[in-house]
Formats: C-alpha cells, structure tokens, sequence
C-alpha cells in the first residue's frame, strides 16, 4: 500500500469545515504526538477514507460518503482539531 | 494542450470565477460516468497566480481511472468540473521566505513549476535550489522551461535521471539517496525550508535522507501522489 497524506483529503474537508483544514494541528490519542493535518497517513481505496497517524498508526479521521451525505469519524483525535502554532 | 512527454500533458482551463490561488495548491476533478458514477481525483495547480491560464498537468497511468481520460480523451473546448484551490498546507509564496529546497520525483515537478514561476514574477530573492528525479531525460517534464529556470541566479536545478541517461549526460544518475540531498540541497545549518512531491515512496525516502542528514522535520513539508517511486 503507498498511502496518501491530508493534502489528499483537502477538497473535502473544504466542503465539510468551510476552511483550509491542511494547516490545522491536530494531536493523537495512541501516541500523543501533535502534527498537520496534511502529514496524516491517508488511505483512500477503501469504500471510505481513513487518516491514521504516521507514527502510530492510530485511526485519527474515518470519512465516507453515500449519496452526497458525509459521515466523519475522529475516533484518534483527542482535541478535535487545534489551530497550529 | 501541450504534450510534455508521451504520458504527459498539460491542460489549460478556462475557469470562470476563478478565485486566484497560491503556488503549490491542487485542485480536484470530478468526472460523471453517463450513468451517473462519480470519481474525484486531486490535480496540482502548474500555474503560477500570476499566470493568465490555470493548467494542470497529468501524467497517464496506463490502468488507471481518471488519468488516460485527462490524458488521451479530453478535447478543446470540453469541460470538466473542478473543486478547488485547495491545500494551504503545501503552499509557497515569497512571505514564506527560504532559503527554499524543491524536492520533486516525476510529475511531483508540478506544484513546484508554480512555485518557480511565481518566484521569478514576483520577483523574490530567496535563493532556490531544486532536484527533480526522472526515469530517463524523454520523461522529464518541463525540459525546457527548467533550463530557462536555471539561468536565474537564484535558482539552482539539478536532476538526477535512476533509469537510462544519454551517453553525454552531466547531470546525477540513480535514485536520491543522502549523499545526493546533501550535495544538491542546503546544508542543515542553513534552516532551508524545503517541499518534498512526488510518489509516495520517493517522498518517504527524500523526507527520511533530509532528517537523518539532521534537517528539522518541522522546516520539511510533503505531498504524496500515491503509487511507488521513480
Ligand atoms: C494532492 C495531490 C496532487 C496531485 N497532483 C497530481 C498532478 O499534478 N499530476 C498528476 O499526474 N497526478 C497528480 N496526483 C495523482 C492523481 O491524483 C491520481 O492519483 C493519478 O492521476 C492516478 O489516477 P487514476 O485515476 O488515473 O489512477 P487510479 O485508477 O487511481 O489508479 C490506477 C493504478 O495506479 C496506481 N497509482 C495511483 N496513483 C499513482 C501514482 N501517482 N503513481 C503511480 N501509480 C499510481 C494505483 O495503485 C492503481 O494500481 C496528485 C495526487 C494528490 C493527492
Ligand atoms: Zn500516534
């Protein structure tokens, strides 16, 4: 598998937030570690989206689709999305 | 259209409302099959802001779903529909300052042709130095436009070609490595700002060489393409 990252994840986090998400922190509840949401791990072949943290492998962000509605997941994301210093 | 090699070209879109974008952003194309199945792909922006065009440039993926339509199929005067600009994460302009390290394998060249031409209208003195990884010299993009680039004083390209090279080539040869990121880039002390694009595993293995050579993670910026290396 050669994974993308949350630069993939861009356009739809757009419709979804209304704003760049790229930029924002975020921090994970396996490891700890804080990071972009651009350097998250994304796969994106499934029948969904899944962002795992790149050091941990922790699911941070589920995202699927049906019929035009969204459904999002931030099981690894303790607080929720921080702006990065 | 403009052929750039024979799996590559660039589009040029006539965008209505175009709201202007940075250096570096993508957008997403979305194309609707007749009986309505829907598939989005993400596509750098090859453009500069202060270009009259926004194009994008793609390269086909023989089994691939959207790439051999953008590639082969699509006509002048066609359209495409296009969410975007998007991305501020991989985005540079001038206020970002340098000194700047490009780090492109394959078509991971695109954003960074925005960036190198916003660079120069712009007019920033921010040295830049760029090392663009090819299979052979026939598949590198934007040939001619990056010797242009080069005369800039400023702006130093290197290329290094991991498959086949004419017999009278200068330039690198074989896959990045270390020793190659530190011979054509900044040295760590020098805090480059550096953006690494391109296949999954090439940006894997630049970003991991820069950090071992005791570059700070927090000054090195990724976009991956998906897919292998080059
Ligand atoms: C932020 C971002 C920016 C991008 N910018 C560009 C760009 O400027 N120009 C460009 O040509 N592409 C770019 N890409 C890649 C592009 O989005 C598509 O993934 C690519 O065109 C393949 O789509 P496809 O539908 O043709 O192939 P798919 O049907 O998705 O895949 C076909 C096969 O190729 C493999 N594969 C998928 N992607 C790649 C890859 N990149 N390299 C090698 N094998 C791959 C798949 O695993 C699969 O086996 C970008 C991707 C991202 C996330
Ligand atoms: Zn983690």
């Amino acid at each position: 598998m050669h994974p993308l990252d949350g630069n993939a994840m861009a356009g739809v986090m757009h419709d979804l937030f209304a704003r760049d998400m790229t930029t924002m922190g975020y921090q994970c509840t396996g490891c700890g570690k804080t990071g972009a949401v651009a350097e998250m791990a994304v796969y994106a072949s499934g029948p969904g989206t899944v962002a795992r943290c790149r050091d941990c492998d922790t699911i941070l962000l589920m995202l699927s689709e049906r019929r035009g509605m969204y459904c999002l997941d931030a099981p690894g994301m303790t607080h929720a999305i921080l702006p990065l210093a | 259209m403009t052929v750039e090699t024979p799996r590559v070209t660039t589009i040029a879109l006539a965008i209505r409302d175009w709201p202007g974008h940075r250096a570096g952003q993508h957008v997403d194309v979305r194309l609707t099959a007749p009986d309505g199945y829907q598939t989005e792909r993400s596509y750098s922006i090859a453009s500069a802001p202060e270009d009259a065009d926004v194009s994008l440039t793609v390269e086909r993926l023989d089994d691939g779903e959207v790439s051999p339509y953008l590639v082969d199929e699509l006509r002048p005067g066609d359209e495409i529909e296009l969410r975007g600009p998007v991305g501020g994460y991989f985005a540079w302009d001038n206020e970002l300052g340098g000194p700047l390290f490009l780090v492109a394998g394959g078509s991971g060249l695109v954003p960074f042709r925005s960036m190198l031409r916003h660079h120069r209208a712009s007019g920033s003195r921010v040295p830049v130095r760029l090392l663009c990884s090819a299979r052979s010299l026939e598949l590198l993009i934007y040939r001619e436009e990056l010797i242009k680039l080069a005369a800039d004083d400023l702006v130093d390209v290197s290329v290094t070609l991991t498959r086949e090279a004419p017999d009278d080539w200068r330039g690198y040869r074989g896959r990045i490595d270390p020793a190659l990121l530190s011979t054509t880039g900044w040295s760590a002390k020098e805090e480059p700002l550096t953006y690494i694009c391109g296949p999954t595993a090439f940006v894997e293995t630049a970003a991991a060489g820069l950090v071992a050579l005791g570059h700070d993670p927090g000054r090195i910026r990724t976009e991956r393409f998906g897919g292998t290396g080059v």
